[in-house]
């Protein structure tokens, strides 16, 4: 009964979320093309974890304790609402589960391929069997699980709704009961999701109440391919993509040590990064709320995730401005990095608060942590040479936004190694690898996007003014690099 | 330019985007078609599309409606069938990146002036034939456990006898070695009977960096002893296991570099914060032969396929993915290896057990039992609770598994609670701590900071306690 209970609990705000994606559908081929699916269903997590923490916020408020029917009944009741408007729109996921099944079993694929796939799609089941084994039966382990996040879920389980958390003093001077731990003063969201797990079995469970770890890095993995497929690549390159970033070693540690915020904060800006730039681009209600839904759980799984908000914006900004613009952000990213380091060297004391502009780099560490240990698998090296082979497909008009991303992402961490102070707002005082491990999983996405060949519209605002229609039937462009016969 | 497998009905990417399929399968079987090079032969091997804008128009129009494409077919002359030449980019970068791992561990083995065959084998040397000529030392279990005495050096010495030719590099097994200390390696010989060589050695994490001494011009003849001298370890005791002479050569470089990519990396309290990839201290990350192997690799395909153009239908950035994909591939293959090892422990250590006995078999299991008894003398609700305990950790841990309560401990220092802090109806948990005395005839508990309160022992257990504070 409770294994039961425990898959639902789990399955609620996948089903809410990848429902509410559904129901943003306009009955368009859009809304059946190649990767939608996985992307729905990986998108619809995050989104979904916004949508039960948002009801259990409304719960605590209005004074109705947590339950399952308190928490679950509005989770379900917004699940059918949002499934009737599906059906309506004429969203129909019965095909669109066919389609993906066969594609999942690499059917359309010719015998080389397929067996890379097959090959790749096992590869990636053991890695999250593994995984799986590992977060369902090992207590919470790492430091802050125990310390920082799942205090919180463990007492507002308890009390069965929202209590206030105070530092030491607080709790010494309190004259209405609070509770202490590590970190009172960090966001509420995750504990929320694990004080649900509990509350659905109707236990707390150390290792229950890790799952939803392991469903993330699942949807980050199935956002990573359904992008990618979503972009116009094939099946085969976007499971790729998915493999790589979901192999990350630190990834995995995350999940294997569940409990930590720097996880769920990766696939929400994977997420809100790659939606939010096509959304802005597209207008697609469903990228619309998905890329709203995961940029508001950035501030709200943890107090430094709004830092990942600003390192979105540059991306974001330049895909709703024309492409003579992208230069002029991606310079104006500079000049703050290097305004930032000129502040550093004029006002070395410089402070706000406990966050000190106090010069003490640790270049070092990046470097050892980035290429020699095993954090990243060749991940820097995998960014150096797609820089070096496609940097003219990095600048078009696709591109450009997500390299300014990823540009702003490289200098938040370049800013967090050279003043380690700023780690109170970007890492939370802690290792540069767990500010990286944000970033990282998008940086795949990005990669795997630029070694596409840039769909024809791209490549035409490179040539023509920016405000130009794209010529009607016009061929993709040739590759950057000369072909056997140019050659 | 994708990862995929060259087909060659339609050459769909060199289409214009068009709007989504209607669902994944209608992306069709062409679906995993790569990007050929434009003008490519293969471009024309579909007898009913031309090459070009014409063929761009036709198949733009296939997607839109097939009766289109019956009738531009019909318009089009007939074009012979080419077959399109087989695309070998994938079987050349597999043969490539392996010619390429080849070419590394040789050149890795040049550079360590290495022999690729010997006929020597490792000599072991364990701690039971050590000796501490300098300073003072025990057995404890399989290693010597030795600590200077005052300032002086610590020396830690074993007799041995192979020919230094053999034997040219000294693995010394030894842990617990402070920064900074200043070690070295001593040895003599039968060649120089009268003179103790030393050579400086590398403390890396607490261990001692292996040396190489094949260029070694005093490292000749039998070697009759070797030693390592440590000078500035202060009190700290260093663990020696033992030492290893080992032969230089291409099986022994292999060994000791697989020995330490391959090494089990179990979950510590830090492996959240980042992952070492195997041992602690490496000789050559993985990382760094794997990625010149493939920029090798990457180099030997682009000069196979500008000798042979039409055998290689994919372009550079494909090439140079594949030979990514290929070291990442062996890379993951080494982190899930570790990633099983660690799953098959865990299993082994809390598989078939429910909550209460997963946190029982866990590292605090004692802390977890003591506090099962502590919370059935609490009264219900959530109390008022301060806990000491001298390690953070189980300070941290007992507030843990003391929630729902109210819990307070200090995250940073261990101190006992500042005056004012308790108030009647507060409970003290006491872990392993000294410095609070309970005195059961006057009903109190005094701190080691000298703060007294009035307390009735509920709960007293070898150096632990619960009080409450009335």
């Amino acid at each position: 009964m409770s294994i039961t209970l425990l898959v639902l609990a789990l399955l609620a705000p996948l089903l809410a979320g990848a429902s509410l994606l559904a129901a943003c559908g306009t009955g368009e081929g859009t809304d059946r093309g190649p990767g939608m699916l996985p992307w729905t269903l990986g998108a619809g997590f995050v989104a979904g974890v916004l949508v039960l923490t948002s009801i259990m916020r409304i719960d605590a408020w209005i004074g109705v304790p947590f339950g399952i029917a308190s928490i679950g009944g509005p989770v379900l009741a917004l699940t059918a609402i949002f499934a009737w408007m599906a059906k309506r729109r004429g969203v129909a996921p019965a095909r669109a589960w066919a389609a993906s099944l066969r594609t999942l079993a690499g059917q359309d694929l010719a015998k080389p391929a397929r067996l890379a796939w097959l090959a790749l799609v096992a590869w990636i089941a053991v890695r999250l069997a593994l995984l799986l084994a590992e977060v369902a039966l090992r207590p919470l382990y790492a430091w802050d699980a125990w310390s920082v996040w799942a205090t919180k879920a463990k007492v507002f389980y308890a009390m069965r709704t929202v209590v206030p958390f105070a530092d030491l003093a607080g709790w010494t001077s309190a004259t209405t009961p609070v509770w202490f731990d590590a970190a009172p003063l960090q966001s509420r969201m995750l504990p929320l999701l694990q004080a649900w797990i509990a509350t659905a079995i109707g236990a707390w469970d150390d290792a229950s109440v890790a799952l939803p770890w392991w469903l993330f890095l699942v949807a980050l993995i199935l956002v990573v391919y359904g992008e990618i497929r979503r972009r116009g690549a094939p099946p085969l390159h976007a499971l790729v993509a998915a493999w790589l970033a979901g192999s990350l070693p630190l990834l995995g540690m995350q999940v294997a040590l569940a409990g930590y915020a720097d996880l769920p904060l990766a696939a929400a800006f994977t997420l809100g990064a790659l939606a939010g730039v096509r959304a802005v681009r597209t207008r697609v209600p469903a990228d619309i709320v998905a890329a709203g839904a995961a940029l508001a759980s950035l501030a709200l799984m943890k107090s430094s995730g709004w830092a990942w908000i600003v390192v979105a914006l540059p991306g974001l900004v330049a895909v709703a401005l024309p492409r003579r613009w992208h230069r002029r952000i991606g310079v104006l990213l500079v000049v703050a990095a290097i305004a930032v380091v000129g502040i550093a060297a004029r006002f070395p004391n410089l402070a706000f608060g406990p966050v000190s502009f106090d010069y003490a780099p640790v270049w070092e560490t990046l470097a050892s942590d980035g290429v020699l240990l095993a954090n990243w698998h060749l991940l820097a090296f995998g960014i150096i040479g797609t820089i070096l082979l496609r940097r003219r497909r990095l600048v078009d008009a696709e591109m450009a936004p997500l390299t300014l991303i990823l540009a702003a992402g490289s200098i938040w961490i370049a800013a967090l190694a050279a003043f380690p102070a700023l780690r109170l707002w970007g890492a939370d005082f802690l290792g540069l690898n767990r500010a990286i491990l944000v970033l990282a999983p998008f940086a795949i996405a990005w990669m795997a996007v630029a070694i596409l060949d840039a769909p024809a519209e791209a490549v035409e605002s490179v040539e023509a003014p920016a405000d130009a229609a794209p010529a009607q039937g016009a061929t993709i462009a040739p590759s950057p690099e000369p072909t056997p016969e140019s050659a | 330019m994708p990862i995929g497998t060259q087909r060659s009905d339609v050459t769909e990417s060199s289409l214009p985007p068009r709007e989504p399929a209607t669902d994944e399968s209608a992306a069709g079987p062409g679906s995993d078609q790569p990007a050929l090079p434009e003008g490519h032969p293969a471009d024309t091997a579909e007898p009913t599309l031309d090459a070009g804008a014409e063929s761009a128009a036709v198949a733009d129009a296939a997607v839109a409606d097939p009766a289109a494409v019956a009738a531009a077919s019909t318009r089009l002359p007939p074009v012979p069938v080419v077959p399109a030449p087989r695309d070998r980019t994938v079987i050349a970068t597999v043969v490539a990146f392996v010619v390429a791992c080849v070419l590394v561990v040789a050149g890795y083995v040049a550079l360590n002036g290495a022999v690729f065959r010997s006929t020597a084998s490792a000599r072991t040397y364990d701690a039971t034939k050590m000796n501490v000529p300098r300073g003072v030392g025990r057995i404890d279990r399989d290693s010597l456990v030795a600590q200077a005495t005052g300032n002086d050096v610590l020396i830690v010495a074993v007799a041995t006898d192979f020919r230094a030719r053999d034997l040219a590099t000294i693995a010394w097994d030894v842990t617990g070695l402070p920064d900074g200390a200043d070690a070295r390696l001593l040895f003599n010989s039968d060649y120089t009977p009268r003179r103790v060589h030393n050579r400086p050695l590398v403390v890396e994490n607490g261990k001692l960096r292996p040396i190489a001494l094949t260029d070694d011009r005093e490292w000749l003849g039998r070697i009759t002893g070797l030693a390592i001298a440590v000078r500035g370890s202060g009190s700290a005791a260093i663990r020696v296991r033992g030492v290893v002479a080992k032969p230089l050569s291409l099986g022994q470089l292999l060994a000791d570099r697989s020995g330490e990519w391959f090494r089990n990396e179990p979950w510590t309290g830090t492996s959240i914060n980042g992952v070492t990839g195997g041992a602690t201290t490496q000789d050559l990350p993985l990382p760094i032969p794997l990625m010149i192997a493939a920029l090798i690799a990457f180099a030997l395909v682009v000069l196979v396929r500008r000798l042979l153009p039409t055998r290689f239908l994919r372009g550079v950035p494909s090439i140079a993915a594949l030979v990514f994909v290929m070291a990442w591939l062996l890379l993951d293959a080494r982190w899930t290896a570790n990633l099983a090892r660690q799953a098959y422990a865990t299993i082994e250590r809390y598989g078939g057990k429910d909550a209460d006995e997963r946190a029982r078999a866990a590292e605090d299991g004692e802390l977890v039992a003591f506090l099962d008894k502590a919370k059935a003398l609490l009264p219900d609700g959530p109390q008022r609770i301060v806990v000491l305990a001298q390690a953070h950790y189980f300070r941290g841990r007992a507030g843990w598994h003391l929630l729902p309560h109210r819990v307070a401990w200090e995250p940073v220092r261990d101190i006992a609670p500042e005056p004012g802090m308790l108030k009647p109806g507060d409970y003290v948990l006491v872990w392993r701590r000294p410095g609070a005395q309970y005195d059961a005839s006057k009903g109190s508990v005094r701190f080691d900071n000298g703060v007294e309160i009035p307390a009735t022992a509920l709960l007293v257990e070898r150096g632990s306690a619960l009080f409450a504070v009335h």
